[in-house]
């Protein structure tokens, strides 16, 4: 009974995402101008280099291209619909309903995502076999395969709970449309959404290493690039569940306190 | 003659009251106009991380200095301004406005309905970060290339600033038309919305047939690569006649487009 309900919320998530698949299609399109212009820009960088911020050029475009993929892969987006649900009442249901707010956002999006995560593992492939192609060298390994499914996995529930946390922020914010696209953003760029942290030098990049944001993209496309030590992996999974763990008690906190300035306006 | 001067003043003398409009009616909403500021921020930061991966790896980029690369990055930042601060937002409600019937309102208006439906709104919070970034980058880029700039060099980068502002605002107003034809067009809005970022970098990264096509065809490098290729004295004549011609015949055939597909409107409305 307990999973049959969340299962529901589940299949709500499945059928709106099928609904709206023309916009997870375009979305992953326009993935493709940034992906464009970096090639080229890292074309022309390592025109003169063989290796630059510790990689091979093969390595930076198949960083490039996967980072791009995985980034929007793992994309929120439900942190608007907290933000509804808090500003126009929706809340109120869960307030007399046997249903947890978390569990039914968490239900809803892995519907959501289960379309966009076949779609979007079909594209990493196809990917890696027209970069192996091009550059006549295999760019990941069966081993990386193998660790990027769990790293992909607790990425994709860190940045669940991440934006879980950026929605509530609704409780205390009237005016929270821009700062949501600004926080989505800025974890974007401290991800590795855009170029690896590599490109920040070792003392930024081991600072970003303490934060979420880095085992959302960056950690796992290495993975599977195997641009990582092995020995370093079993660590980082452990912060990445680390980090799962601290956010849902935070976002616990964030939801205890912010549910005592609930107004149940409208709705 | 004289009745194009008058509707030309009319039209800036209206563009400036709505423009203080918008301003108020921001600053009404303070929190709001903050967290605009804020989300422009995070582009920004963005977009500064392309500046960074140039100056760490300290090489030319196909002869372009990383300081020189600094001034396409400025130059791109200010006309970025006018894209996001201007028509970016009335181009989004464009849908929105065909598909309610708001329009109506706007086609009994004494005004030119492109006018008023294109340049309603502006987001000055935009406008403030993007060209106090874009002046300080061009000004720190030129003063580290030690490149002495009369008055004449910055009379034609405004110029050609203007020209390129001109050029985004008609490069991008084409695919949004297409509004009048499928209603809902906002994914089409996203995917047009990141091609902006082609000037992110020098048109010089490109090889030969792409800058051919981003120059002429659809003409893309035209808005931020050529005032900066102006200012940086690396202007081939063509590209300066050109960069004058184009604004004026992509202006001329976006106005066209605009009066064509109005016709396809028929208000959604009561």
């Amino acid at each position: 009974m307990l999973i049959h309900k969340y299962l529901r919320a589940y299949t709500i998530g499945l059928v709106s995402a099928l609904e709206y698949r023309a916009n997870f299609a375009i979305g992953m399109l326009s993935a493709a101008f940034p992906i464009l212009i970096q090639v080229y820009m890292w074309n022309a960088i390592y025109g003169s280099s063989e290796t630059m911020f510790n990689r091979s050029y093969c390595q930076m475009i198949a960083y490039t291209v996967l980072a791009a993929i995985t980034s929007r892969l793992i994309r929120a987006g439900f942190e608007y619909e907290i933000n509804d649900d808090i500003k126009n009442g929706g809340l109120s249901k869960f307030v007399i309903r046997p249903v947890g707010y978390l569990p039914y956002r968490m239900s809803c999006f892995l519907g959501q995502k289960t379309g966009h995560l076949v779609a979007g593992l079909l594209l990493l492939t196809a990917s890696i076999g027209i970069i192996s192609i091009i550059f006549h060298t295999a760019v990941v390994s069966l081993t990386g395969v193998v660790l990027f499914l769990p790293a992909i996995a607790l990425a994709f529930i860190l940045n669940f709970m991440i934006f879980f946390c950026v929605g509530m922020w609704a409780f205390w914010l009237s005016e929270i449309g821009f700062l949501f696209e600004a926080v989505r953003i800025v974890i974007i760029v401290l991800s590795g959404g855009i170029f690896p942290l590599d490109i920040f030098g070792p003392t930024i990049q081991r600072i970003l290493s303490f934060l979420p944001f880095y085992y959302t993209v960056n950690f796992p496309v290495d993975v599977l690039c195997g641009v990582i030590d092995t020995s370093a992996i079993p660590f980082a999974f452990a912060v990445q569940a680390a980090w799962i763990v601290l956010l849902t008690g935070f976002s616990a906190l964030l939801w205890k306190c912010g549910s005592g300035k609930y107004l149940a306006a409208g709705g | 003659m004289k009745q194009i001067l008058t509707a030309i003043k009319k039209h800036l003398i209206l563009w400036g009251i709505l423009m203080k409009n918008s301003l108020m009616s921001q600053l009404e909403y303070r929190v709001n106009f903050y967290t605009g500021m804020a989300m422009e921020l995070g582009y920004l930061l963005a977009k500064t991380v392309y500046i960074i991966v140039i100056y760490k790896a300290g090489i030319p980029i196909n002869g372009l200095s990383p300081d020189e690369v600094l001034v396409f990055f400025g130059t791109y930042m200010i006309v970025t301004a006018s894209y996001a601060g201007i028509y970016a937002s009335n181009f989004w409600g464009m849908s929105d406005q065909v598909r309610n019937g708001d329009l109506d309102l706007l086609l009994v208006k004494p005004v030119s309905t492109q006018f008023i439906l294109t340049l309603k709104r502006s987001d000055l919070s935009c406008v403030i970060i993007d060209v106090g970034t874009g002046i300080a980058a061009v000004a720190i880029g030129l003063s580290r290339l030690k490149l002495s700039v009369g008055i004449l060099s910055i009379l034609g980068y405004i110029g050609y600033v203007l020209a390129g502002s001109v050029v985004g605002y008609a490069l991008f107003l084409l695919p949004q038309l297409l509004t009048f034809w499928f209603v809902k067009t906002e994914a089409v809005s996203a995917l047009v919305d990141s091609f902006w970022d082609f000037n992110n970098m020098p048109m010089g990264i490109y090889n030969r047939a792409i800058q051919s096509v981003g120059v002429f065809l659809i003409p893309i490098f035209v808005v931020t690569n050529f005032p900066a290729l102006f200012i940086l004295r690396r202007m081939e004549p063509l590209y300066a006649v050109w960069g004058i011609l184009c604004p004026v015949l992509l202006l001329t055939l976006a106005s066209l487009a605009f009066r064509f597909s109005l016709k396809r409107y028929a208000s959604a409305s009561s």
